[in-house]
């Protein structure tokens, strides 16, 4: 005990329009700690997107609050936010969401970019390049991010999402469009960097497998955590 | 940095695009640039040939007396009037040729050659012979010459009393002179002040101060201080604005038009640049979107579009003021006057009008970025995550 929640949610609600309402969430009560390592499952269209994307200070709930290191997040203005999550989270979008106008070694230093820091020092070039080394994109570091295949698209978010050493990953269906073999390998990158960095991974998947080899499962439906299982970890 | 980064690359990445809105910005900056140095021109160029070799300023007599008395001291002071290049004194009046058969009212005008030339420039103009240089010798116009078929060493029968038909003066040509304007050539007969007082009997006073000033467009408040302070009552200050106001008014018409041309141009260039990166932000959101994510925050988001209209705006105007002074120069170069065969303007380029306008092209290039940088700075995350 004693770990202190990174990320935490109280009593989260989020309504979807205004005319026609959808309740996505109903009093979610979560924390994640530091180093952690977490799976969400549910069917489709029980909330598990707007769960990480509320967790990633993406979207607002509706009622609730979302602190941060113990801070709430309303507190906190939009240029704060940005780079809070600049500095401390990671995102793995189901859908890559490279930016196609640069190379994949460009898509993985820009979250160093962002902090407009002027030139690039050679630490962070190192950093890439490790990162780079890590997921197996070192041959295609220099070709444009559409260039490549899907696979290699998502192992560049990874190491994009890593650049920055943030606390938490948080990483949505990032496996979703792989075949079994390459998820495999991604998980066990994934799995290595947190044991490694001690960076807390929160994963949504649908895949059952995957979630059975994290070290706690968080099961949503229709909005509401109906099962929060923790795995003795095997660390 | 980042921001200029990200939009360089934005750009580099659509070149026809980026190529297109360019040439599109230059072709404008080009149209105003050519349009206000080709009227200037123009203007220019009729001004110079309206009152280039002609006084900006007359003084005379107000009266039925032509001569003006005690005339040395207030030329003395109008010498001295800032603003004014040239003073001439000249003794002058109607003459009646006897030996003409049609068309013998003339202009006698006696001056002192070498100081009227700075304002008229006939000397350089004399074709046939030489300026005159003693009593009772004269130049006349081309025009003239050619109505009477004179010749060099003729003789004019000068009669300046209509009442006294028998008391005439008598001159010899030894100069024919063309100064370019029909009224000037075919009406003065131009000789030295000797021979007018001879003619006139005015003795030493004269019949009007002839004054050019630097700048023309001056004249009418330097008339006013002239009049004012330097000459005595009596004497009428005419600048040659009173007399050409319809020419002024015609400048001011084209000036206006002008104006409203180029700002029709850079409405259409500001609409232009604003539409299109208003549909580059909705081409990018996705990659906005995957930015505020990784922390881009909405200052840096709207400084990437705000610097795509920059860049447009510099490299737009730059090369539209290459095409606008190529242009001025093809059609300076090209395009004659059809009654002289000469240049219809000259290629002279009014650097103010060129940085003015570069200026103005490149501001209105940043303002017209300046909605579609707002709606970057606004674009929420969450619905590009969303909607893939
Ligand atoms: N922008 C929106 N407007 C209205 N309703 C929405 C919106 N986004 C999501 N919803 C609704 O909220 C609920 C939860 O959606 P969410 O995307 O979080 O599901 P999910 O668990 O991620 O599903 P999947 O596994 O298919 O990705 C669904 O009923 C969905 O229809
Ligand atoms: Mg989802």
């Amino acid at each position: 005990m004693g770990r202190q929640n990174v990320l935490e949610l109280r009593g989260v609600s989020k309504v979807y329009g205004t005319v026609i309402k959808t309740q996505a969430l109903t009093d979610v009560n979560l924390g994640f700690e530091e180093g952690s390592f977490s799976a969400i499952i549910g069917q489709s269209g029980s909330g598990k997107s707007t769960l990480l994307n509320i967790l990633g200070t993406l979207d607002k709930p509706t009622t609730g609050e979302v602190l941060i290191a113990g801070r709430r997040t309303t507190e906190m203005k939009s240029n704060e936010l940005a780079k809070f999550r600049n500095v401390n989270l990671g995102f793995i979008f189901q859908f890559h969401y490279l930016l196609p106008e640069f190379t994949v070694f460009e898509n993985v230093i820009m979250p160093y970019l962002i902090k407009d820091k002027g030139i690039l020092p050679f630490g962070v070039k190192e950093q890439a390049e490790k990162l780079l080394a890590l997921v197996g994109l070192t041959q295609v570091k220099d070709k444009n991010s559409q260039q490549i295949s899907g696979g290699q698209q998502q192992r560049t978010a990874i190491a994009r999402a890593l650049l920055n050493n943030p606390k938490v990953v948080l990483a949505d269906e990032p496996t979703g469009n792989l075949d079994s073999d390459t998820t495999e390998t991604v998980y066990q990158l994934l799995r290595q960097i947190n044991k490694d960095f001690g960076t807390a991974f929160i994963i949504v998947t649908h895949d059952r497998r995957i979630a059975e080899k994290t070290d706690r499962i968080i099961e949503i439906r229709d909005g509401r955590v109906v099962m929060d299982v923790g795995i003795a970890s095997t660390a | 940095m980042f921001a200029s980064t990200i939009a360089k690359r934005f750009l580099s990445a659509n070149k026809r695009q980026t190529f297109f809105i360019i040439f599109g910005i230059a072709l404008g900056v080009a149209v105003q640039i050519f349009v206000g140095s080709l009227i200037g021109g123009l203007q220019e160029t009729l001004l110079d040939r309206t009152i280039g070799n002609t006084p900006h300023i007359v003084i005379t007599s107000d009266s039925d007396n032509p001569q003006i008395e005690n005339w040395t001291s207030p030329v003395q002071s109008i010498r001295g009037v800032s603003g004014v290049s040239t003073v001439v004194t000249v003794q002058d009046g109607q003459a009646f040729v006897r030996n003409f058969t049609k068309d013998a009212l003339v202009l006698l005008r006696g001056f002192d050659i070498a100081e009227a030339d700075k304002i008229y420039g006939f000397l350089d103009t004399i074709y046939e012979g030489t300026a005159p240089a003693s009593v009772n010798e004269t130049i006349v116009g081309k025009e003239m010459q050619v109505e009477h078929d004179l010749a060099l060493g003729d003789t004019l029968e000068l009669q300046t009393n209509l009442s006294q038909p028998f008391d005439t003066d008598n001159v010899t040509i030894v100069g024919f002179y063309d100064v370019g304007v029909a009224a000037v050539n075919s009406l003065w007969v131009i000789t030295l002040k000797q021979t007018t007082t001879q003619v006139f009997g005015y003795g030493t006073n004269i019949t009007s101060i002839n004054v050019q000033v630097n700048d023309p467009f001056a004249a009418l408040d330097i008339a006013t201080t002239i009049e004012s302070q330097f000459v005595p009552p009596g004497l009428k200050v005419v600048a040659w604005q009173e007399q050409n106001a319809q020419l002024l008014s015609g400048f001011q018409a084209q000036s206006i038009s002008t104006y409203m041309i180029q700002a029709f141009v850079l409405i259409s260039v500001v609409l232009g640049i604003s539409s299109t990166l208003a549909i580059t932000v909705v081409q990018k959101s996705r990659q906005l979107g995957i930015l505020k994510a990784m922390g881009t925050n909405d200052k840096q988001a709207s400084n990437i579009f705000i610097l795509e209209g920059a860049i447009f705006g510099i490299g737009g105007t730059t090369l539209g003021v290459f095409l606008g002074i190529f242009l001025f120069w093809g059609f300076a170069a090209n395009v004659k006057d059809s009654a002289t065969g000469g240049p219809l303007i000259y290629f002279v380029l009014d650097w103010n009008l060129i940085l003015i306008s570069a200026a103005i092209a490149i501001v209105a290039c940043i303002i017209a970025a300046a909605s579609p940088a707002l709606r970057a700075s606004r674009l929420s995350v969450i619905e590009v995550i969303r909607n893939g």
